[in-house]
């Protein structure tokens, strides 16, 4: 599934990371193309974020390669992490900053230039109504808003590709609706997504295309009807689905 | 209580785990403060032994000027106790990191109390084993005393070390209640500050002896059989709890001189009393203002909070480029934290203090000799470098590693690690060199007044620090550490380790250069050759360090 200028917006090809005697990720292959949201499940050390941060250039992989647009991660660190954007499973912002600030700070990573950069922060503070506790320092926010200010942060600069790891923990049913529908809406401007979560009716509703992750391998993929119809379950849900993959039994 | 005693042993097990485990930056640091702790205690019984031995030597007054060396020494160590007691205390009892889960379990608040109270008494304990060990050794040595009156001195500084922390548990309480509502850092810097002044004008108004005092102490009368120099101190510090300890371990070497029953019993029974407040008043305050503080100041529990920036202020204000911005944030959570700005202040504060005791030290003798320059150029650049090392290490090396948790913000962006590199050495640099440069400056304008060697102090200092910036820096990216979030402990690995040892080496290469160049000009020769020896040395440690963390760069994890 290649985009307009011919490249998936991310490919990951034979990704393996080790940890001393540990393969944490084996070999991992996959494509995401535009306006495709891909979820990557798999239970506790499965290898999840240990590839979500390879793709984002926190770790280095042992062997193989990401491309990000066709762009090689290693060969061009920062003009390919210019088309990312990154929400992390810990929404660790500086405390000594105060939301706007550290907007601000992430514009000017990601060079957005002024006006366009006040313009965006106020456009994405309205998003999650954060206006009003914009200018309170980030320590005093609770864990839900702090997942609110990554998940603006990493919308400032347009990117092409969203590499999300746990997306809704912390938020409220109100926010999490709002953070679905702003995938959603991400991925039908052309936009690519790769969701990591456990949070498996979430991934059911926003994700195109499901990856079971499994001791650093990739073991299904597919959509939800190709996974019903390799697992022989017509109306499982991806819960069910999920546990009949790794082999446990639903009580 | 038995989960008191566990929970201590715990926390004594973490110090064997680093002998078990060989961890060997951490056992050279324990090395090293150990030997000079002995050091400084060695000098300590040095210094007593010869001073109460000179004492001795003047005749009939030693006795009076004994008690009342005794008293004063006793009074001091028991208001550095206590002060540092509280201070420590106010964090212990109501802000330590395992206060919410404690609390969480079904461990009783009493026996919470007394955990707190060992744990502050292990902690702030140093006072009685750096100064009361070894002026209790000298004392003895100085009189003569024999096991027995070591066996004594033994007893009175056990009692001494209860009274003090019963003492320090009972203020740190009344502290913690009454500042119960404040941040924690607030209530500390309260409490010290109202504490420091209180006792500093006890020991003033007590303590320091006046004129007046000493011809009391050297009056030879004895009314009813007692000196009255003796009846002067012993009537001067009667309130001081201390004072029944320092006349009962005046007792032990001077028999008969001083003291009564009353004031040999009240030495037992003052520390038994203070502990039994401790336990009966300080446990009930203990539980009724635990809870509240754990609650945290109003305006931090009524979050989000009332501490807000200037509103819509947009950043970065000042710098440009995504390298400006993440300079201008180090400034400015550097500048928003207390706890780091009075760190580096208080680095500053002791350069200032070496660069006034520079001014204030008769060396116009020294200083008509180009010999005596030259050393005390060396030695002052070696000062300067050594403070220009501890920011170093505290501040710039710690840099890259306290990114920690936050680390995803820079890295997964698109962003030159090798550009922030270069951006961090020359803000550092420029920080570094505008808050320790003048001072500096001040204090060779009073070894040296010659224009060209204050030039080349200029030029050496400003090497001094771009050099040591950049090696803090590099070995910072070599050896990175983001699951450490505290830069004292960063400071104490390996790479901090290893930070110190090359940047205070190197200090002491480029002030032998210093002294060698005041050798030379104050002999009428050229000084050029000194210095460029240090251009060159400098730029092979920049160019070397640099080599390294651009290599490491490549190969940098966020683990």
């Amino acid at each position: 599934m290649p985009a307009p200028d011919g490249h998936p917006l991310l490919r990951l090809d034979r990704l393996s990371k080790r940890f001393g005697d540990r393969l944490a990720v084996e070999a991992l292959t996959l494509e995401v193309a535009p306006g495709e949201i891909y979820g990557l499940i798999g239970p506790n050390g499965s290898g999840k974020t240990t590839t979500v941060k390879m793709i984002t250039g926190l770790y280095r992989p042992t062997a193989g390669q990401v491309l990000i647009a066709g762009i090689d991660l290693r060969a061009e660190p920062e003009r390919a992490k210019g088309l990312l954007g990154y929400i992390p499973d810990e929404p660790f912002v500086y405390e000594k900053m105060t939301g706007r600030e550290f907007l601000g700070l992430v514009a000017a990573l990601y060079r957005v230039a002024e006006p366009e950069r006040t313009r965006r922060i106020e456009e994405l503070l309205d998003l999650y109504h954060l206006g009003p506790d914009a200018d309170a320092y980030v320590e005093n926010y609770s864990r839900g808003n702090r997942q609110k200010l990554a998940i603006l942060a990493s919308l400032l600069h347009a990117p092409r590709l969203l590499v999300v790891d746990e997306p809704i923990v912390g938020l409220d049913p109100e926010s999490a609706i709002k953070t679905r529908d702003l995938l959603r809406r991400f991925a039908e401007r052309g936009g690519s997504a790769l969701l990591c979560t456990h949070t498996l009716p979430f991934a059911e509703q926003v994700c195109h295309r499901i990856g079971l992750l499994n001791e650093g391998r990739l073991v299904e993929e597919g959509d939800l009807a190709a996974l019903r119809r390799r697992a022989s379950l017509p109306d499982a849900s991806l819960e069910a689905l999920y546990l009949h993959f790794t082999k446990a039994r639903p009580s | 209580m038995s989960v008191v005693l566990r929970l201590l042993r715990r926390r004594l097990d973490a110090l064997g785990k680093i002998v078990r485990d060989r961890e060997g930056a951490k056992l050279a640091v324990i090395a090293v403060f150990v030997v000079l702790f002995g050091l400084v205690m060695a000098g300590e019984y040095l210094a007593f032994r010869q001073g109460l031995a000179e004492v001795l030597n003047i005749g009939p007054p030693s006795a009076a000027l004994t008690l009342y060396i005794l008293e004063a020494f006793l009074a001091l160590v028991l208001v550095i106790s206590v002060v540092s007691f509280v201070a420590t205390g106010l964090w212990t009892f109501y802000r330590a990191s395992d206060t919410a889960f404690l609390l969480s379990t079904p461990v009783p608040l009493a026996h919470l109390f007394w955990l707190r109270a060992a744990e502050t008494f292990l902690l702030t304990s140093w006072a009685f084993v750096l100064l009361g060990v070894p002026s209790f050794l000298a004392l003895g040595a100085a009189h003569d005393g024999g096991g027995p009156f070591y066996l004594w001195a033994l007893v009175i500084l056990v009692l001494f070390m209860l009274l003090a922390g019963a003492l320090g548990t009972l203020l740190t309480v009344l502290a913690g209640a009454a500042f119960r509502r404040y941040r924690a850092r607030t209530a500390i810097a309260l409490a010290t500050v109202v504490l420091a002044g209180a006792f500093a004008l006890l020991v003033g108004r007590h303590v320091v002896p006046s004129p007046a005092d000493f011809y009391l102490i050297f009056e030879p009368g004895i009314p009813n059989g007692k000196p009255a120099s003796l009846k002067f101190i012993e009537h001067r510090f009667w309130f001081w709890p201390s004072h029944p300890l320092a006349v009962s371990l005046f007792a032990g070497v001077r028999v008969t001189t001083a003291g009564s029953d009353a004031l040999a019993a009240a030495a037992w029974l003052l520390p038994a009393l203070a502990l039994v407040a401790a336990g009966v008043i300080g446990r009930r305050l203990f539980a009724v203002t635990l809870p509240i503080a754990a609650e945290g100041p109003p305006e931090i529990a009524a979050r989000p909070g009332a501490r807000r920036a200037a509103a819509g202020a947009a950043f970065p204000r000042f710098l440009r480029g995504p390298v400006g911005a993440v300079i201008e944030r180090d400034l400015l959570t550097l500048g928003r934290s207390p706890q780091e700005l009075g760190r580096a202040g208080f680095i500053v504060f002791l350069l200032a203090l070496y660069t006034a005791i520079l001014f204030v030290a008769p060396l116009a003798e020294a200083l008509e000799q180009p010999e005596a320059v030259a050393r005390l150029f060396f030695l002052d650049l070696m000062a300067v470098g050594y403070f220009v090392t501890a920011f170093g290490i505290r501040f710039v090396f710690p840099s890259l590693s306290l990114e920690g948790r936050g680390a995803w913000i820079l890295f997964a962006g698109p962003l030159a690690i090798g550009r922030l590199f270069l951006g961090r050495l020359l803000a550092y640099s420029t920080v570094l060199g505008l808050a320790v440069g003048p001072i500096a400056m001040g204090g060779a304008l009073r070894l040296v007044t010659f224009p060209a060697l204050l030039g080349v102090f200029g030029l050496l200092l400003a090497l001094l620090i771009v050099t040591t910036v950049t090696v803090s820096l590099a070995f910072g990216v070599l050896w990175p550490n983001f699951r450490e979030p505290n830069a004292e402990r960063l400071a104490t690995t390996g790479g901090g380790l290893a930070t110190i040892v090359l940047c205070l080496g190197y200090v002491a290469a480029v002030g032998w250069l210093g002294g060698q160049c005041v050798r030379s000009a104050l002999a009428g020769g050229s000084v050029l050759a000194y210095l460029a020896a240090a251009v060159a040395l400098s730029a092979a440690i920049v160019a070397g360090a640099t080599a390294a963390a651009r290599r490491r760069f490549g190969t940098l994890e966020i683990l």
